[in-house]
């Protein structure tokens, strides 16, 4: 399969993130997701074929489970070239676009986003043990001592961060919420974002899947406040392996662990620029990729 | 129990089926005792230990023998072979009734430790959240001075940890076996079996027992129970008392459809904290009854097996439910901080009469002469409904004393909450609270779409 790691498009660029390239379509964008993977921090020089097709399809399979419980900015999967000959109308661009869109993109509309990530937290982990290992709190919210690394929690909690380009995430404060003018907003989001939650934890539970944590992002669309982004993919979402679950250390993400496992291996410092990959490691990667896929929706991609 | 007034399980471990449960336990692990000592051999010990027994065939055999402990080892006898006649061997039925009753008692508490552990959480955060929420502090039900709502729920925290602590003891108490047969005397069954079966079982061997655990040990427990419930009936009153109409500061959680009164329409009763109330006025009943089994003649008699029967299960149902009730009160409970305030200003400032009292004594002004200028104030705003602060500015007397901001600087509330941190920090207290949507989530999850999932 053939490895898309940059996109190149004849049409205005509006962002290009660590593995998404999105453009401008008028009053709605165009969101391609690559196979770029990144781990540790750094991007990797290679990239895991289908890895955004998974991403872009797991997103889009959520956005529509999950739009009973709050509407979302996805509008259609580029899926045929009936559709990707609508995208070029939208655009306005002459040049015919690349039938590689097809399956790793999607149209959404454009919104107003709210720069909070909104994070819901299952499972004790990474940072949220770092604080409560320190202080007994995670996000400044007390919790019951004795709890282990990698324990559930005795519900889930909301522990939204900053966004910002030019810092690092940081847990939001009350005086964020003032500044951002989201006082009234914030409870609503803790609201959706632990409905959405509950509900993918209880879907991915009859699939053998533990999702520890994810983060949500949120936007207006002529008014209307909208899930956007992308939903409860591997990228923005912990995923564990239920059968392998053991609540007493470190888990490793469903989808990293071979990535991880020879990273650690080879010796690299975690200073970029990140070691070559062997092909057997891109393969059993893009294979676990897969298997999210699979796992969540039954089908095959 | 009455089925509404009974958590599932609760009633799981006061059900027959778990009682005979225990009973075989305790038969299977005294056998195992004496085949450690020799006594069994080999080949029956591992055939006893698939021992059974069928709940429809001992109340056949009850019927018969009126007895239930040999109508039980009758049924237990029909799942063996001839290695039945090691069953219990040397033992007397109180052995294995209270030694199986203790491990009743023991999954009990910890079901009752989890809901405690649960509310205080809950409360914890209660107090966080309010912890610098002003309301007026009552004594006699008239007003005092100025406390916060966190203190009320930092002070309801405290009492549930105590709970938490005289439930460990009253655990520590119950958690003993008795193998020593008819009196005590362990006559027909030696001290090693008893201290081998107990271990097995996860219990204590009790030092010294006539022919049953002593009774003050159950009554440790269930008096133990008797205070949580005091302690939850303490809470639902003021909770009662804060949603009068007229006081209005606290509302227990209404739910959209509920209705108060056939009648009256417009009610809204707090009638989750009466239940409470009501139903804790019954666990202090039992705990009267646990304290009159302790009495009984010599070796035993058999006069507190009969209100056992209630008390012992009824008591662990009722905390049980009463618990897990006023946690979900507390985490639905309406708080109007408003309304608080405007109840402090009822009273027109006049909490501050002290302090306007010690401000004109250090200001060289006699203490007589003093109280005669704060009192006259105090009772024309008390009368007349005035602004206590504004007849003060008025009072060219006390102007001379007492400048404008000196006056105004008296009447701050926050003087008030000066020590709350140092409260908290005592409690061990610390950190802002997030609103914490937890549980609820789930079950609004069911309402949006039911068929979704």
């Amino acid at each position: 399969m053939a490895i898309l790691l940059q996109t190149d498009l004849p049409l205005h660029l509006f962002q290009r993130g660590k593995v998404r390239d999105i453009y401008t379509l008028g009053d709605k964008l165009l969101v391609v997701s690559t196979d770029r993977i990144s781990a540790f921090d750094s991007v990797l020089p290679c990239g895991i074929p289908g890895k955004g097709k998974v991403l872009n399809q797991l997103s889009a399979f959520w956005f529509e489970k999950t739009a009973y419980i709050i509407p979302n900015h996805f509008i259609k999967l580029i899926d045929s070239d009936a559709v990707l000959n609508e995208v070029k109308k939208l655009s306005g661009c002459a040049e015919k676009l690349p039938h590689y869109l097809i399956s790793r993109s999607m149209m959404v509309a454009k919104a107003k986003r709210i720069p909070v990530e909104c994070i819901v937290r299952g499972y004790i982990c990474g940072s949220a043990w770092q604080e409560y290992k320190e202080s007994g709190a995670i996000h400044g919210i007390l919790f019951p001592s004795g709890l282990r690394e990698g324990q559930k929690l005795p519900h889930p909690i909301f522990t939204p961060t900053t966004k910002s380009d030019v810092e690092h995430d940081r847990p939001l404060t009350q005086e964020d919420i003032k500044s951002l003018g989201i006082k009234d907003l914030i409870a609503e989001l803790e609201r959706k974002s632990l409905l959405i939650y509950q509900y993918a934890q209880n879907y991915a539970q009859g699939k053998g899947i533990i999702i520890a944590d994810t983060k949500f992002e949120f936007g207006f669309v002529d008014g209307e406040l909208k899930l956007i982004d992308e939903l409860l993919t591997p990228d923005s979402s912990r995923f564990w392996d239920a059968s392998q679950y053991r609540a007493q250390g470190i888990q490793v993400s469903f989808d990293k662990q071979p990535l991880r496992d020879w990273l650690l291996a080879s010796g690299w410092n975690k200073e970029p620029p990140a070691p070559m990959l062997p092909p057997d490691i891109i393969e059993a990667t893009a294979e676990r990729y897969n298997k999210i896929y699979r796992l969540f929706t039954g089908k095959e991609l | 129990m009455i089925e509404r007034y009974s958590r599932p399980q609760m009633k799981k471990i006061w059900s027959d089926e778990s009682k005979f449960d225990k009973w075989l336990k305790v038969e299977i692990a005294v056998c195992e005792a004496w085949a450690e000592l020799g006594e069994i051999p080999e080949e029956a010990i591992a055939k006893i230990r698939k021992a059974s027994y069928n709940l429809d065939r001992v109340a056949e055999f009850l019927k018969v023998t009126h007895h239930d402990m040999t109508a039980f080892l009758n049924s237990v006898s029909e799942s063996l072979g001839e290695e039945s006649r090691f069953i219990h061997l040397g033992l007397t039925s109180s052995d294995v009734m209270d030694t199986a009753l203790s491990l009743q008692l023991v999954e009990a508490v910890a079901i009752l430790a989890q809901d405690i552990a649960k509310l205080i959480s809950v409360l914890e955060n209660k107090a966080l959240e309010h912890k610098y929420t002003i309301m007026m502090g009552r004594t006699h039900g008239v007003h005092a001075e100025p406390t916060t709502f966190g203190l009320k729920m930092a002070l309801w925290t405290e009492e549930m940890r105590r709970n938490d602590q005289r439930l460990d003891e009253a655990r520590k108490a119950i958690s003993v076996g008795k193998i020593s047969g008819t009196v005590g005397t362990y006559a027909t069954v030696p001290p090693e079996v008893e201290e081998r079966a107990c271990a097995r079982l996860g219990l204590s061997p009790a030092p010294i027992s006539s022919q049953i655990i002593q009774r003050d040990r159950h009554a440790q427990f269930i008096t133990t129970l008797a205070i949580v419930a005091s302690s939850l009936e303490k809470f639902a009153t003021e909770i009662r008392s804060l949603q009068r109409t007229e006081i209005l500061e606290l509302e227990e959680p209404f739910q959209t459809g509920q209705t108060g009164s056939s009648a009256m329409p417009h009610k809204r009763n707090p009638e989750l904290c009466e239940r409470i109330c009501g139903l804790a006025r019954l666990v202090r009943g039992y705990a009267l009854t646990s304290m009159e089994n302790v009495a009984l003649w010599h070796e035993r008699d058999i006069s507190h097996s009969s209100t056992e029967r209630i008390i012992l299960p009824d008591s662990c149902l009722v905390v049980d439910y009463i618990l897990s009730l006023f946690t979900s009160i507390m985490k639905g409970l309406k708080v109007y901080p408003e309304n608080m305030r405007r109840n402090i200003d009822l009273t027109q400032g006049l909490v501050f009469s002290q302090r306007v009292l010690l401000a004109l004594i250090e200001k060289s002004i006699s203490r007589e002469k003093a109280y005669k200028m704060v009192q006259d104030n105090a009772m024309k705003a008390w009368q007349e409904r005035k602004s206590f602060l504004n007849l003060l500015e008025k009072d060219t007397e006390i102007s001379r004393y007492l400048s404008k901001s000196e006056l105004e600087s008296i009447f701050d509330y926050n003087y008030y909450l000066k020590h709350v941190d140092r409260i908290f920090a005592r409690l061990g207290l610390s950190g802002k609270v997030y609103p914490t949507l937890g549980e609820e989530i789930q079950s609004e999850l069911e309402s949006l779409a039911p068929q979704a999932l």
